[in-house]
């Protein structure tokens, strides 16, 4: 679609100016002294593999970009998109270039970028740069910073970055709405010099939504009942993984943009040092050693590690809740009950009937409403993992194809993977007590 | 001096020539009602009067009871087997002697004295033979009068069995309904006490309060309330229609029927001209006007026992002390001075207008009763329509997003047993509007048949006569 026009948006400065910024010396403030860090002169594109090594957004895409007079120009078109969060669950969200979320943007410091953004949604929105120090009419601020985008129109932000990090733009019109429908990215800002060498990037956008089995379509209405729980919009078993050869200096950005809920990302295996946040980077001295990193709503964290463990190491959200695909939370408590019980009285009655005693299981041969993820698991080597929601897979090998999926870890020797020998019980001088037989413990049959 | 007249033997001999012996015959019109049920009902009727053809009737009624009785079974067993319609066949005999009756003409009456003299020798002797001839000239109206009530008792009597058969019809539907309601219960029954046995195990594990455990046992109660109820009224149906069908004893708890209420027919009843075949073929109003018909010819006799008065003639004869026989004729006369019978003509003028607009008035009403009849059948029968085609269907598909529901963990097991019990409901709801529909139709199957049924259940006939104006035989009120 042809850009209809090119609107600049009010408080800031016209495009001639912007423009003379390049060249001219930048507006002095009020005490003479300091001006704002997007004053500085922008510096030469930033390019992939000459000025940056890019960050890998598992399940997503970066953004293309075009150099046009010394910027970096973006497209970006905000509109319905039927995404499918894992198999069996699609539902109609609000993206951008035909993707939920939006493509990552990748800059350098002192990049001049212009995004154009053309909406295609059914309402008005305006697109925040989250952790961005830009001139305030580019701020994005439906109503405050500029006039809501309308359907059909194009706007266009033009800043020049003088910062590097790990920061997001998503909508600030309707946030409640917009955002729980999951319009949303990351906008990674790379240092133009001194840039600690990694040997893998990534970035992982975390965000919750309420979407009823059967229904296709985000609730934005829900404030604390959230079913569905995502790393890049992707629930487990759908993550990808992240792969990492025995040895590398692995880097995890984690931003958060969930309506409600702090999330703490856990890892398994490795212990972490938090290193920067959307507010720049920790000293070395200061840089929290954790094996869990809460990640606040509306912050960004970013974690550095050696993987020296080979295996499928588990990286999600430690809140047990956040780990499970659409799960119902008005059900009666059935731990304790014998299942058989229930379903001799009822089966009479209704005979599909079979009890759900709280076993993950259970649900696994059962029909289910048509488009929902309740109940789904992921399958490993061992059976079925009872997880879902905010979860993948670190897999570190010492031996790994680039960009192609190693399979399941088998551990040369798996100590624990079978119940433990009446050699080992003896040699340590342990005798597991007579154990009475507690209803529901077994499996149960139509 | 005996000279006796020939008179007295020649008036005699007149009298019994024209008296002839009339008896009253058995039969009584009974063949007509027969004919009739035939024709409007399709079932036999028999009376019992003590030929071999009762033995028949009774055999008839056992074999049917042998095997699981439809509603024409029981109808049928009704129409054979009912006391209450036995009393009623006699209504036709007393209908008969009336007709006989209205032919025969007044006895002569004899009266004699025998007077001895007191003091003296001598007995007077007095005889008198007198006969009242004139009602010979009424005989003609009289009998028109009577045939028109004898006509007016078999249209009653049609009409009793006509009532009896859809008595029962309705008794039966009732019984059938009450059962399907019962097997209803049971299930919900079971639906509660399933509810109830999760509760008590999640309770037995320590999962759920006291308090929860009370209000679902209190659900169980309520559901143990309903299906008690539910058999109460199986029975009660049971005996309504045992009691139709005459049985007692050990045939009364023996019988067995069809526990379902038959489908909505795909074709339903021809309601053309309904309003029309109501009046054309009610029997009330053939009853109606043959009273009427009767009512005329009493004021016709009214009218002429006006023009003539009452006159006695005869013979006297009369012996006295001395021997002597009078004879002679005698004649006795009322002379109508004071009381021309104004007053009883103006009254029989005024009791025929009064049977004509009480004809109208019940062909008004029972047009009504049909066109009402006719619309509550076809509505009941839309109803019946939707909630087989479209709520119990939807309560299916409820049922089963339930289940799937259920599967994904996002409601638990009280919601389903819940949501069943719901789907027991719109059956029961489906089971009262078949009722419904089945208790319209018999109503306008008993219109075609030829009486006219109110919503209470009365006929139009019933509900005249209870008003006062008539005795159900026919005879006026004094």
């Amino acid at each position: 679609m042809a850009i209809s026009r090119r609107k600049l948006i009010t408080g800031g400065l016209t495009a001639a100016a912007m423009g003379a910024a390049l060249l001219k010396p930048s507006p002095v403030l009020a005490d003479g002294k300091t001006k704002p860090v997007w004053a500085k002169p922008a510096l030469e594109p930033g390019e992939p593999g000459k000025h940056y090594q890019p960050v890998v957004t598992p399940n997503g895409a970066t953004l293309p970009f075009k150099i046009v007079g010394g910027a970096k120009v973006f497209y970006l078109v905000a509109e319905e998109v039927e995404h499918e969060f894992v198999a069996g669950l699609k539902a109609k969200c609000w993206g951008f270039n035909g993707r939920v979320h939006g493509p990552t943007i990748e800059t350098v410091e002192g990049d001049h970028c212009r995004i154009y953004v053309t909406n295609h949604l059914p309402s008005a929105t305006a697109i925040h740069w989250h952790g961005l120090l830009i001139p305030n009419g580019m701020d994005g601020i439906g109503g405050l910073t500029q006039k809501p985008i309308e359907p059909g129109e194009t706007f266009l932000y033009e800043f020049t970055l003088h910062q590097h990090g790990t920061f997001m733009y998503h909508s600030h019109h309707n946030e409640m709405v917009q955002i729980a429908l999951g319009l949303m990215g990351l906008f990674i800002i790379h240092p133009r010099e001194g840039a600690k060498k990694v040997d893998r990037d990534y970035a992982i956008l975390l965000n919750e939504w309420r979407i009823e089995p059967g229904a296709s379509r985000p609730n934005p209405n829900e404030m604390s009942d959230f079913n569905v729980f995502t790393f890049n919009a992707r629930s487990f078993p759908g993550t990808e993984a992240l792969l990492a050869r025995t040895g590398d200096r692995v880097r995890i950005r984690i931003a958060n943009l969930s309506p409600t809920d702090h999330h703490p990302i856990h890892i398994h295996g490795h212990h972490f040092k938090v290193v920067s946040t959307d507010g720049g980077d920790v000293p070395e001295s200061a840089q929290l050693p954790e094996t869990t990193v809460l990640v606040p709503v509306g912050s960004t964290r970013t974690v550095e590690f050696v993987a020296d463990n080979p295996g499928d190491w588990f990286l999600h959200c430690h809140m047990t809740h956040h780990m499970m695909n659409q799960m119902g939370h008005d059900i009666p408590n059935l731990i304790g009950v014998d299942p058989g019980v229930l379903d001799k009285a009822i089966q009479p009655l209704i005979p599909e009937y079979m009890t759900m005693s709280g076993n993950a299981m259970e649900g696994m041969e059962m029909p289910m409403p048509p488009n929902s993820a309740a109940m789904l698991l992921g399958h490993g080597p061992f059976g079925a993992i009872t997880t879902g929601g905010m979860a993948t897979v670190v897999k570190v090998r010492d031996e790994l194809a680039e960009g192609k999926d190693p399979g399941w870890y088998m551990n040369p020797e798996s100590p624990a993977d079978k119940p433990a020998s009446p050699d080992q019980l003896k040699r340590d001088g342990v005798e597991p007590p007579k154990r009475n037989v507690q209803p529901g413990a077994e499996k149960h049959e139509h | 001096m005996k000279s006796y007249s020939y008179v007295a033997p020649a008036l005699a001999v007149l009298l019994l020539a024209i008296s002839g012996c009339r008896s009253v015959p058995r039969d009584a019109g009974f063949a007509d009602v027969r004919r009739n049920i035939e024709e409007r009902l399709g079932k036999q009727v028999h009376w019992n009067q003590g030929s071999t053809d009762d033995q028949s009737a009774a055999d008839s009624v056992r074999t049917m009871l042998q095997r699981e009785l439809t509603v024409d079974d029981a109808i049928q067993i009704a129409l054979l087997n009912n006391r209450g319609l036995q009393a009623t066949y006699q209504a036709l005999g007393i209908a008969q002697a009336d007709l006989v009756q209205a032919g025969l003409l007044r006895n002569p009456r004899f009266s004699g004295s025998i007077s001895p003299a007191v003091g003296v020798s001598g007995t007077k002797v007095g005889l008198d033979l007198v006969a009242d001839f004139l009602n010979i000239f009424s005989i003609p109206l009289r009998k028109r009068a009577a045939a028109a009530e004898f006509a007016a008792a078999k249209a009653r009597v049609t009409a009793s069995v006509l009532e009896t058969a859809s008595q029962t019809r309705l008794a039966f539907y009732d019984f059938q309904a009450a059962q399907q309601a019962l097997d209803l219960w049971k299930t919900t029954v079971q639906a509660t006490n399933a509810s109830f046995t999760a509760s008590e195990q999640m309770h037995k594990a320590g999962n759920i309060s006291q308090l929860d455990l009370a209000l679902d046992r209190a659900l169980r109660d309520q559901a143990r309330l309903g299906m008690a109820k539910a058999e109460a009224a199986v029975a009660d149906s049971r005996e309504r229609l045992t009691g139709l069908m005459g049985l007692w004893g050990k045939p009364a708890s023996a019988w067995q029927a069809a526990a379902i209420l038959p489908p909505i027919p795909a074709e339903e009843i021809d309601l053309t001209d309904f309003e029309k075949s109501a009046v054309t073929q009610s029997l009330e109003l053939a009853v109606s006007r043959e009273q009427a018909e009767a009512m005329a010819r009493r004021r016709g006799l009214t009218n002429l026992q006006a023009v003539l008065p009452e006159l006695e003639t005869g013979v006297s004869s009369e012996r006295e002390e001395d021997g002597a026989w009078f004879v002679g004729p005698v004649l006795s006369l009322e002379i109508p001075i004071f009381d021309q019978g104004q007053a009883r003509r103006a009254k029989a003028r005024a009791e025929v207008q009064r049977a004509l607009e009480s004809h109208a008035a019940l062909a008004v009403q029972i047009r009504s009763r049909a066109r009402a009849s006719a619309n509550r059948l076809l509505q009941a029968r839309s109803r019946a329509l939707f909630l087989r085609d479209e709520v119990l269907p939807l309560r299916k598909e409820i049922l089963d997003q339930t289940q799937l529901q259920f599967n994904a963990m996002q409601i638990g097991v009280f919601q389903l047993l819940q949501v069943k019990r719901d789907q027991i409901e719109a059956g029961r709801q489906y089971i009262e509007t078949l009722h419904d529909y089945w208790r319209s139709r018999a109503a306008v199957e008993l219109t075609l048949a030829g009486v006219s049924p109110s919503n209470g259940g009365s006929t139009a006939l019933e509900e005249w006569h209870d008003s006062g104006r008539q005795t159900l035989d026919g005879k006026e009120r004094d």
